[in-house]
Formats: C-alpha cells, sequence, structure tokens
C-alpha cells in the first residue's frame, strides 16, 4: 500500500513536472530576474546620469505635482511618486483620464521627470526589468488573462509536483547534503533533490503565494458566489485583500471644487512617518467636491502592508479610513508581501535572487532528469528527442534569449518605432532560433554549443555595454554605483557558469560517442 | 534506491485521463464547492469568510489532486470527489448567500 | 552580522553532515558513535537557532526570519559544493 501510494505519487511527479516544468521554467527564470527587477530597469536606462542627483524629497515631489496640475489639468487621477529608495529611484508621474495621451487612444499615461527642474526625461524606450517581472506571471505575445491562467495551472501543478517530490523522497534526510558530481542519472538525482530540499520553503512560498495573487481569476467562481460577477463586484473583494481598503471608482459627475493646498497634506504626512518617507501620493477626481488625497508610506514590511493617510482633497480634512485587517488578510498579505521581496535590502535581495536560482536550477534538473533515466528504455523515440530537444531549448536557451534581450536594450536602435516591443522581439527571436539550433543539432552536441553562446551571450554583455555607452564597469565601479554594475558583473558571473556547464556538456558527448561506438544503430535512430 | 528501479504496473490510458480529469476537473468543482460552503458558511464577516475561503481553496484543490492519483480503485476515487462536492455544494446552496 | 549569520549557518550544516555516517565515510573518518551523533545534532540545531538569533539582530525579527530562511540555503549550498569538490585523493563515487 505505501509503495502504491509512492508510486502513483512518483508518478504524478514526474508526469506533471515534465509537461509544465518548460513553462515553470520560464516562469521562474522571469521571475527570479523580476527580483532584480529596479537594478535592470536602470541599467536598461544609460541614459540616466551615473550617479543621481541628491534631491529633498519635498522639493521634488513639489515639482511632480506641479507638473500634473499645469500639463494635465483635466486627470480624473494623477499619482506622482517621489525619488527614493531602491524601488522607485525616479520622479514618475501616471495620469489617468486624461484625454490627450501621446499618441495612444489609451486614458492613462505615465512618465519620468528630472528631479531638478521638473522637466519631462526621455529615457530609450525599454521594457526594462520590468518586462521580464511581467512575464512571469502573464507570458507575452497572449492577452493578460489567458497567460496569467496558463501561468495559474502550472502553478498548481507546480504545488503539486513539490509536495508529491516531497512524499516520493522519503529519505529526504537521509541524502541530505549528498552530491556526488559526474554526468550519470544518480547525479541529476541528486542535484534536483537537493536543489528542491535546500529552498523547499520558498518553493511553497512563493507557489502558493503566486496562486493566491491570480485568485481573483483562478477562484472566481468562488467570489462571485458571495460577492456577484462582474468586475466591480469582484472589486469589492479584491481592494480589501490587495490594500486594506475599498478604492472609489465613481465616474459620476461631482461639483467642481478647486483642490486644497497639498503642502499642508504633505506636511502632515511628513510628521507622522518622519520627512522623506513618503511612497507616493494619489489623488483622484480633483478639482471635484469628491477629491482624496491618499499618501502612502514609503518604508516597505514583511506584513505588506503601507501605512497611510487619506484626506478630503476639496476640504484639506483627514478622513479616518483604518484599514480592514482581520486575521486573514494579515495571513493573505504575508505571503503576496513575501513572493514580491520588496522590503528586502540588498543582503535579502540577493538572498532572494539565489533562492531563485535554485527554483530554476531545481526545475531544470528535474527537466534533464527525467531524459537521463530513460535513455537507455526511451532513446530513438519521436517523445524522447522532443523532450531533449526542448529541455536544451528551455534550459540553455532561454537564458541566452534573456541576455539577448539585454544586447537587444543596448544594440536596437534608439529612434525607431516600438522600439520597446523590438527587445522582447530580439529576445523571443533568440530563443527560437535556438530551439530550431537544438533541434537540428545532436542532443549531446546542443547542450555543449548551446553552453558555449550562452557562456558568451552573458559574458559579453560588459563588453556590449561598454562600446555603445559610457555607463560600463570603468565608470561605474570608480563611482560606486554598484546597482550598476552588479549587473554587468552578474552576467560575468553567468558567463563564467556556462563555460563549466558547458565543459560538463562535452564530458557527457564524449560519453555518447562512446556509446555511439558501441552500438550506432541506437544512436542513429535518435538524430 | 531510485524509483525507476521499481516495476511500473502497466496503466491504461484510460485511467489516466480519468485520474487526470478528475485531478483537474474534479479537484477544482470540490475546491470551489468547499470554498463556497466555507465563505457562506463561517461565522465572520462577509470579507473574512471569503479570505479564508480563497486561502484553502488552493489548499483543498492540492489535496484532491493527490487524492486523485493515489486513490484505488477508480470508483473510490470517484466517489472521493463527488460524494464530498456534491454534500459542500448542497450544503452551500442551503446556506444560501449572506 | 550577516557574516556571523551566514558561518553559524554554516557551521550548522557542517555538524549535521558529520552526524551522518554516510558522509563521514566519504571523508574516511570513523563511524559516530550514538552519543556523538547526538551530540552533533543538538550541536547543528543550537548553530541554526544562533543563526536566526543573528539575523534578528541585523533586520529585526520579521525580517530576519526571512533572511534566515535565505541564509540556510545559501549556506548549506555552499557546504553541498565544498563537499563534493574538496581536494581528494580517492574518489567517493
Amino acid at each position: 500500500m505505501k509503495e502504491g501510494f509512492r508510486q502513483s505519487m512518483s508518478w504524478l511527479h514526474t508526469w506533471g513536472g515534465l509537461l509544465m516544468g518548460w513553462i515553470l521554467f520560464f516562469v521562474f527564470l522571469t521571475g527570479t530576474a523580476g527580483y532584480v527587477e529596479a537594478e535592470l530597469d536602470r541599467w536598461m536606462r544609460p541614459e540616466k546620469p551615473l550617479v543621481a542627483a541628491e534631491v529633498a524629497q519635498a522639493d521634488a515631489l513639489a515639482l511632480g505635482l506641479r507638473f500634473v496640475q499645469e500639463k494635465m489639468p483635466d486627470a480624473r487621477r494623477w499619482l506622482v511618486s517621489p525619488p527614493g529608495g531602491r524601488e522607485q529611484p525616479e520622479l514618475r508621474y501616471f495620469v489617468e483620464g486624461y484625454p490627450e495621451t501621446e499618441g495612444a487612444p489609451g486614458k492613462r499615461q505615465s512618465g519620468f521627470l528630472d528631479p531638478e527642474t521638473g522637466e519631462k526625461v526621455a529615457y530609450r524606450a525599454t521594457g526594462g526589468g520590468r518586462l521580464l517581472y511581467r512575464m512571469h506571471y502573464r507570458l507575452h505575445y497572449i492577452p493578460t488573462t489567458a497567460g496569467e491562467w496558463i501561468v495559474g495551472f502550472c502553478a498548481m501543478v507546480m504545488f503539486a509536483a513539490l509536495v508529491t517530490g516531497v512524499i516520493i523522497h522519503a529519505r529526504i534526510f537521509k541524502d541530505f547534503f549528498t552530491f556526488r558530481p559526474g554526468t550519470g542519472h544518480r547525479n541529476w538525482l541528486d542535484a534536483h533533490n537537493l536543489l528542491g530540499v535546500l529552498s523547499l520553503p520558498f518553493h511553497l512560498m512563493i507557489t502558493y503565494s503566486g496562486l493566491l495573487f491570480i485568485c481573483y481569476l483562478y477562484m472566481a467562481p468562488v467570489i462571485a458566489s458571495e460577492y456577484g460577477w462582474g468586475e466591480d463586484n469582484r472589486r469589492a473583494f479584491t481592494d480589501i485583500m490587495f490594500s486594506g481598503r475599498p478604492f472609489d471608482r465613481n465616474t459620476e459627475r461631482a461639483a467642481p471644487a478647486p483642490l486644497a493646498p497639498l503642502g499642508p497634506m504633505l506636511a502632515e504626512a511628513d510628521r507622522i512617518w518622519g520627512p522623506g518617507n513618503i511612497g507616493f501620493v494619489d489623488i483622484t477626481r480633483p478639482g471635484t467636491v469628491a477629491a482624496r488625497v491618499r499618501i502612502l508610506e514609503g518604508t516597505r514590511r514583511v506584513s505588506g502592508d503601507r501605512a497611510e493617510v487619506l484626506f478630503n482633497g476639496a476640504t484639506g480634512a483627514v478622513i479616518d479610513a483604518p484599514a480592514v485587517n482581520p486575521a486573514p488578510r494579515i495571513v493573505s498579505e504575508t505571503l503576496l508581501a513575501l513572493h514580491e521581496g520588496l522590503f528586502a535590502g540588498p543582503v535579502l535581495r540577493w538572498l532572494y535572487f539565489l533562492t531563485g536560482l535554485v527554483g530554476t536550477a531545481m526545475i531544470g534538473s528535474g527537466l534533464i532528469l527525467w531524459t537521463k533515466k530513460r535513455r537507455a528504455r526511451l532513446e530513438g523515440r519521436l517523445g524522447f528527442a522532443l523532450v531533449e530537444r526542448l529541455n536544451v531549448a528551455t534550459v540553455c536557451g532561454l537564458p541566452t534569449a534573456v541576455a539577448a534581450y539585454l544586447w537587444a536594450n543596448r544594440l536596437v536602435p534608439v529612434d525607431i518605432a516600438g522600439r520597446a516591443a523590438w527587445e522582447a522581439n530580439v529576445m523571443f527571436l533568440t530563443w527560437a532560433a535556438l530551439a530550431v539550433h537544438a533541434a537540428l543539432r545532436p542532443a549531446a552536441r546542443a547542450w555543449a554549443e548551446q553552453c558555449w553562446i550562452a557562456a558568451a551571450a552573458f559574458g559579453l554583455v560588459p563588453l556590449v555595454n561598454a562600446l555603445t555607452t559610457d555607463r560600463h564597469l570603468g565608470a561605474s565601479l570608480p563611482a560606486g554605483q554598484w546597482e550598476l554594475a552588479a549587473v554587468d558583473l552578474t552576467c560575468l558571473a553567468f558567463g563564467l557558469g556556462f563555460i563549466v556547464a558547458a565543459r560538463i556538456a562535452a564530458r557527457g558527448h564524449q560519453r555518447a560517442v562512446q556509446a555511439k561506438e558501441v552500438s550506432p544503430t541506437v544512436q542513429e535512430a535518435a538524430e | 534506491m531510485s524509483v525507476t528501479s521499481r516495476t511500473r504496473a502497466a496503466v491504461s490510458p484510460l485511467e489516466i485521463i480519468q485520474r487526470t480529469v478528475a485531478a483537474a476537473v474534479g479537484g477544482y468543482g470540490l475546491a470551489w464547492a468547499a470554498s463556497v460552503l466555507m465563505a457562506r458558511g463561517l461565522p465572520l464577516s462577509r470579507y473574512e469568510a471569503m479570505q479564508w475561503a480563497v486561502l484553502a481553496s488552493f489548499l483543498i484543490y492540492l489535496c484532491v489532486i493527490l487524492w486523485a492519483f493515489r486513490a484505488r480503485p477508480l470508483t473510490r476515487m470517484w466517489g472521493g470527489i463527488l460524494a464530498p462536492a456534491a454534500v459542500c455544494a448542497g450544503l452551500a446552496w442551503w446556506v444560501g448567500p449572506t | 552580522m550577516i557574516v556571523l549569520a551566514f558561518f553559524l549557518s554554516f557551521a550548522a550544516w557542517t555538524a549535521l553532515a558529520f552526524a551522518m555516517n554516510r558522509h563521514r565515510r566519504d571523508m574516511g573518518w570513523v563511524r559516530a558513535t550514538p552519543v556523538q551523533r547526538i551530540m552533533l545534532r543538538v550541536a547543528g540545531g543550537g548553530l541554526l537557532a544562533a543563526s536566526l538569533w543573528a539575523c534578528a539582530g541585523h533586520w529585526g525579527w520579521s525580517m530576519g526570519t526571512v533572511a534566515w530562511f535565505g541564509v540556510m540555503t545559501a549556506s548549506a549550498l555552499s557546504l553541498v559544493l565544498a563537499l563534493a569538490f574538496r581536494p581528494r585523493t580517492r574518489r567517493a563515487s
């Protein structure tokens, strides 16, 4: 009975993991990149001054608020976030309901301002690290909802794969710390188990909380059973879940009334949280009696919540609206905050990044393990060849495509139309090209070759950067701009890592050649 | 002792399809029914009950998926999903929206 | 404090690893007596707790707990790599 149980769990683990593994690898890799989203954003905007100007938050905020009030007086919502901290290094504005947005028919517009002059600044059009982060939950080229459904389904399979993985790996503690380097399937099993066990709490947390993020979609019927269908009804629940307060979406015309002076409101926020700790200022329905001014605290916590003060925008009076924060919301909010890790400082962020890579490597090693275990039995079958090729194209090809995304950021001409989209296109074209390469080459050789390609793609990023901009290591290191230098240095480290991987793959290839000499027919059938 | 070294009983494709459908669809159904029952039945505010239900829904789904691949024979597996789903759905319907 | 947390956790994993005869054998050590194994395990547990304390000292308890998991992952990974690729005369495969 017990053995049968373990066996059926093993079946679920193997096949669920395999079929969803390629998408999960994509999700984990881009999600891990999302942990350094702000650093990538900064790297991908080399026009930014090497050393950011020191501007008092209050001054920058005043410039930003004046900009939106003067340039977009008819907007229904103004949101200005001052530069400060890692998460928001720019003076940024976001406007909703402004009729004359640049070129786009949408009613939203956002941009960056110079924190010293309050003038609009133009960086190259780029998706930045933010685009990679977005891909991890909504993929790319497909509608957001479809992407979220696919990722949600994969996350559920991941959840099951994690739990079944623990069940089938009964020797979890006996095998602890065990890794026998080499290229046989035992070694890959060791690696897969080890990578899974070492950060199991992270994997469980990230998968469960990831599902929680899209509960409004995935568990829509549950929410609808009490709140009713439709976006407005759904939001009655999700507004409280995600922000602790219902959000005013009233669009009816309200009587006009001038906006009360913002200065005293900002001063009140500074009095509560200390100066320079404002996250953003969110003004809805300005110019009416229904105007509201929300000011959020800058500090992030593990419990997720940020304090806020709410003002009546017409009178300037504080509106006392304490957050709805019962026990289940604290649980949910903590899980969501742990997933995003926005509270993490540099060291904790590196740990998040490392743990994310461990998760990515766990999925990759699981995919490889599938082929290593079955080579003797299945080699030569079409399905086996397909899995093997998809593995090469995903485990080696996708990281290379991410490196190509960074290359594209530097090499795609700055003034072409749809530039930001082209950066992503380059990434996916590279991935497609590597998939073709993986399909055409013998598998063992494809591994080694793609590892070398990946090593070059990552290792040369600092060089490409140095040739195209003056934000390279030679400038960033002396200036002590570590968040900028870290991108170049991490790419170099990945390059070195792939060189090691290429040499391991080459050893595997030699073994395959030796095996071929023994039984040529099997190998030929496979190719 | 790796998993491969054990001999695997032959599993018919029909059984695999049934179990997969039971896990994906049946699991979702039971998770839905049980969470709705929680949302309606818990003696808490509407938001609190719903938030607990949403948190629980994914864990319920997970358990059903494991059950769908574990329980033998197939009839027991189906019974173990459909019966509680029917009971939860019935109770939730009887309680009605709050 | 961060470095201290890392090395406390690294030491903890080392103690736990050498409470296991498999790793002692790989190192060419004699088997541990039951008393030794218990002592190593207690030491490992205590060192992990000390590492949590060090994390909390730097980050505070809530963020420190999160960091502790990260530090445990990083240090265990380092130990595994150190054990697997240590200089040796005999291949233990």
